[in-house]
């Protein structure tokens, strides 16, 4: 008996399919890709097949597991350089970070809190995480992440200058998804002292104007700093 | 309200420190909706196991995540996510060496009406780990993610003589392979890429 193992056809591919149903295709190449799978009985089962393969991953591993995993292999394998992904997988998971985090305010008097809105700072070293204390050293190998208590103010926007260098390290909704509080990691590894500071809006902040210019903050949004000493 | 204060400072850093955070928190998302069905099936076809298929799954989105620019560079996101999961899972499948090598064997008890042909991507998979190492992942590409060999040889970065000498070298293995352990079963001559 002869059987055929396959491989493309004259028009036929399972990766082509993938791909303009992934949204990678463009132009011609789009419109021949999808003239042919709507003539080709074999591409529309190759797309029958790919579509099923969304349902059977949200049963086998749902997103929360997907991204608690991710984050643990962040977490255990080369630590350093992957400070920035492991916060956000492990906030996308909605783990680790969150429990860590206390209800008090930074006493650091660059802090302004308004209608309920303030910023919490937390520093995690070898020790674990903690709530940072102000003007606290922070050394190279620690994580720092920023809570937005947003109270009634709706966006937000992130910014950590550096020496000459201003990173804009979040903008936008002041909450998280789902409502949860927003927890924003920020990388720095420069060995330059920072400046954290973090805008508070009703309304969409200009990140980019902002950033460029602190003094472009809409009237009346609140603005709170926080002095960051790197180790020496 | 804390005393404004103006920022000087230059164009924003290297993209790894500019991108905004909430752009991360989305990227998992977007890694997951988008791209993680088709590395699921992939690492679940080549390994046969749910539970070694999820960690295969955290394994290529990590390391995707600390390739990000290059994946994002990529001309086609989708063909270098599943190249990684397919070279991940190759190498997994070569350190059980001797119980990927009896998969054939496998096939051909599970083999129970000799008139009906084994499953056409089953038995890609299970010839396999009978092929050089350098053929496994153009046979992968070819057989079962059905890419012209131009498109196998634009992403792997390869010659395409050398594409199709891989091809060649996966049916030459698999006809010997099949001739010991599916004697009823033969690939079409002429059937070389």
């Amino acid at each position: 008996m002869n059987i055929d193992l396959g491989g493309p056809g004259v028009a036929c591919s399972a990766m082509r399919v993938r791909r303009l149903l992934a949204g990678e295709l463009a132009g011609e190449e789009r419109a021949k890709a999808a003239a042919h799978l709507l003539a080709c009985e074999r591409c529309r089962e190759t797309e029958r097949r790919l579509g099923a393969e969304r349902a059977e991953l949200a049963v086998a591993v749902p997103f929360e597991a997907f991204a608690a995993g991710v984050a643990e292999r962040l977490a255990t394998k080369e630590r350093r350089p992957l400070r920035w992904y492991l916060g956000v997988a492990a906030l996308a998971a909605g783990i680790a970070l969150v429990p860590f985090i206390s209800t008090r305010i930074s006493d650091d008097p660059g802090v302004r809190t308004k209608g309920g809105a303030g910023v919490r700072l937390y520093l995690q070293d070898k020790q674990g995480p903690r709530e940072y204390r102000a003007n606290e050293p922070v050394r190279e190998t620690d994580d720092l992440y920023a809570e937005i208590v947003p109270g009634s103010r709706r966006y937000a926007l992130v910014l950590l200058a550096e020496g000459n260098e201003v990173h804009a390290a979040y903008a936008g909704p002041a909450r998280g998804q789902d409502g949860r509080p927003l927890v924003v990691p920020f990388p720095w590894t420069g060995p330059h002292d920072g400046t954290l500071y973090v805008v508070l809006d009703d309304q969409p902040i200009d990140a980019q104007a902002v950033r460029r210019d602190l003094r472009a903050a809409r009237r009346g949004a609140e603005v709170f700093t926080f002095k960051v000493p790197r180790a020496r | 309200m804390a005393a404004l204060r103006v920022i000087t400072g230059g164009a924003l850093a290297e993209e790894r420190k500019a991108r905004p955070a909430n752009e991360g928190q989305g990227l998992i998302a977007e890694l997951y909706e988008r791209h993680a069905p088709a590395v699921f099936s992939r690492c679940r076809y080549l390994l046969r196991d749910e539970e070694a298929a999820r960690d295969a799954l955290h394994d290529v989105f990590a390391r995707a995540l600390r390739a990000l620019p290059e994946f994002r560079a990529a001309a086609s996101p989708t063909t270098w996510v599943l190249r990684i999961a397919t070279h991940h899972c190759l190498n997994v499948l070569r350190a059980e060496r001797a119980k990927w090598r009896d998969q054939l064997a496998v096939l051909a008890r599970e083999r129970r009406v000799e008139t009906v042909a084994p499953d056409r991507r089953e038995l890609v998979r299970a010839l396999l780990a009978c092929a050089p190492e350098e053929a496994q992942e153009a046979a992968v590409l070819y057989y079962v993610d059905e890419m012209t060999q131009a498109e196998i040889a634009e992403a792997t970065g390869r010659s395409l003589p050398t594409v199709r000498k891989r091809l060649r070298e996966f049916l030459t293995a698999a006809r010997a392979a099949l001739a010991e352990a599916l004697p009823g079963i033969e690939l079409p001559e002429g059937a070389e890429p």
